[in-house]
């Protein structure tokens, strides 16, 4: 073979659409590692949006849910992170308390108590029948898809006492699109006063059970899988999907462990929507809003921790809609067909 | 009833006869088909052993589509597994030209598992060197510049 024909062979002559499909596919961290490979791929990985997506965060600023892009790379010294680009989806009529997300579908609990599923694409709305005891200010919620039948649940977690000074019984429960009713699939007592090797001991199966369910319910944008999950009673570990196939079989990897020492940080884990996850330094990131419904880009890892002002929020810096290809059409009907199936999880 | 044959001609020339099912899992193909039926479609652009691998996966696909309506569940992870051990049996420069292939005849679930292929090939690699080497890229970073890509590429924490 002669020196042209072997460098004709080279990734880099291959066209820049073909580039960009095979590099969309890449994980985070392998991406920075082809930055660095040479100045021409390095120059199109920077100036390609779709490669950039992974920055694309879902957040609710004055009731209104946006879509809105960073340059986490780009925090400034004032401790402000520059919102690249956003648009609101400010058709909905109500306001939002709290919006999860799942490819683009959106649960949203209302500030007038209504539970409602929002295809933000075709403007479709769906109004789930409430559970019982819903108190939406302290209820959290999940919306997921099975990866093996692409059927859509919701999984709501109901905490009662804090499991500090009351023990604090936590009820999880499943909505059924089919059946259009919620199933209570785990009961459970989280005390501080049961050491946690007891606790799981006792429970193991049920505890397991439970875990797998979470995993397979919490998916996140791009194939990227976050959950929490107690794995000890103080602390908090977080998972990532390293592989979805296509037969639905995950592998799982813990990213972190985040520990209870403080507080703030701890619970706004818990309360996150939307994550941005770097393997490679092991930190995640999702944004915040405070007790003054300010915003912030909350970063956490193993034993680290930072809030990051949100800057450049307004209404004026609005995208249109449409503008958006990593949103997908949900097809009328295609909420919930035939019975749930747990994806088979595997731990690493 | 005998089957409609094609034959397709390599860039050294040499002819594949083909069933026309097979072929017209190319959109390309399928496009020159009815615009000129009977005739030798000429892939310049393609070596015979290349046409050969794209043809070996048609004929594979279009066999699996005939029976498949009936046990499709199981079919379609048989070809899924079928499909992975093709693309893991083939060197990365042919890879590539497959990959080409592909996208130019227009046979999108050919290009789906080569990019996929491809994209798994960069994730296993460990480091930019180990990149480089395996796409055969050349480095025109000093180590300065690749030392401040890499602090770019770091979390804000």
């Amino acid at each position: 073979m002669t020196k042209k024909e072997e460098k004709s062979r080279n990734t880099i002559h291959l066209p820049e659409d073909l580039l960009v499909e095979i590099l969309s596919r890449v994980p985070d961290a392998s991406l920075a590692r082809f930055r660095s490979t040479s100045k021409g791929l390095n120059a199109l990985i920077k100036k390609e949006g779709r490669l950039a997506k992974k920055s694309l965060v879902v957040m609710l600023i004055d009731y209104r849910v946006y879509f809105v892009r960073l340059d986490l790379h780009g925090i400034t010294d004032e401790n402000v992170v520059k919102v690249i680009s956003q648009f609101s989806l400010n058709d909905y009529p109500l306001s939002i308390r709290d919006v999860f997300h799942c490819d683009g579908l959106l649960l949203c609990t209302t500030m007038d108590e209504e539970l409602v599923v929002w295809n933000p694409c075709s403007g479709e709305t769906s109004r789930i029948i409430k559970p019982l005891n819903s108190k939406y200010s302290s209820d959290v919620y999940a919306l997921g898809k099975s990866s093996c039948n692409n059927e859509y649940k919701i999984l709501r977690v109901h905490h009662r006492g804090d499991g500090w000074l009351s023990p604090c019984l936590v009820k999880y429960e499943i909505y059924d699109f089919t059946s259009k009713s919620w199933r209570v699939v785990v009961k459970t007592v989280k005390d501080r006063k049961i050491p946690y090797d007891i606790l799981i001991i006792q429970q193991r199966g049920l505890d397991l059970c439970l875990f797998r369910m979470i995993l397979s319910l919490i998916i996140l944008w791009q194939n990227l899988c976050l959950l929490t999950s107690c794995v000890k009673l103080l602390d908090i570990g977080v998972w990532m999907a390293t592989k979805i196939k296509g037969t639905g079989d995950m592998s799982w990897s813990k990213l972190l462990t985040v520990k209870r020492t403080c507080s703030d940080q701890f619970f706004k884990l818990c309360k996150g929507v939307s994550f941005l996850a770097d393997r490679e330094n092991k930190v995640i990131g999702h944004p915040i809003k405070d007790m003054n419904f300010r915003n912030f880009l909350h970063i956490v890892g193993e034993d680290k921790y930072r809030k990051v002002n949100l800057c450049a929020v307004g209404s004026r810096y609005a995208l249109p809609v449409s503008g958006d290809p990593t949103l997908v059409q949900i097809q009328q009907g295609s909420l919930g067909l035939g019975t749930w199936k747990e994806p088979i999880t595997k731990f690493s | 009833m005998s089957k409609k044959m094609i034959v397709l001609k390599s860039s050294e020339g040499v002819s594949f006869v083909v069933e026309e099912a097979v072929a017209r899992q190319s959109k390309i193909i399928s496009f020159l088909v009815e615009e000129f039926p009977d005739r030798e479609l000429p892939l310049t652009n393609m070596t015979s052993e290349i046409l050969r691998k794209t043809i070996e996966y048609c004929k594979k696909h279009v066999v699996e589509d005939d029976g498949g309506g009936d046990s499709s569940s199981s079919s379609s992870g048989d070809l899924k597994e079928w499909d992975v051990k093709f693309v893991a049996e083939i060197d990365q420069p042919r890879l590539m030209d497959l990959l080409m292939a592909a996208n130019y005849l227009d046979i999108p679930s050919l290009l789906d598992v080569t990019c996929q292929k491809v994209a798994d090939t960069i994730a296993a690699c460990n480091d930019e060197k180990e990149i480089r080497a395996t796409f055969n890229i050349e480095n025109d970073f000093t180590e300065e510049e690749v030392e401040a890509i890499r602090m770019e590429n770091q979390y804000p924490i």
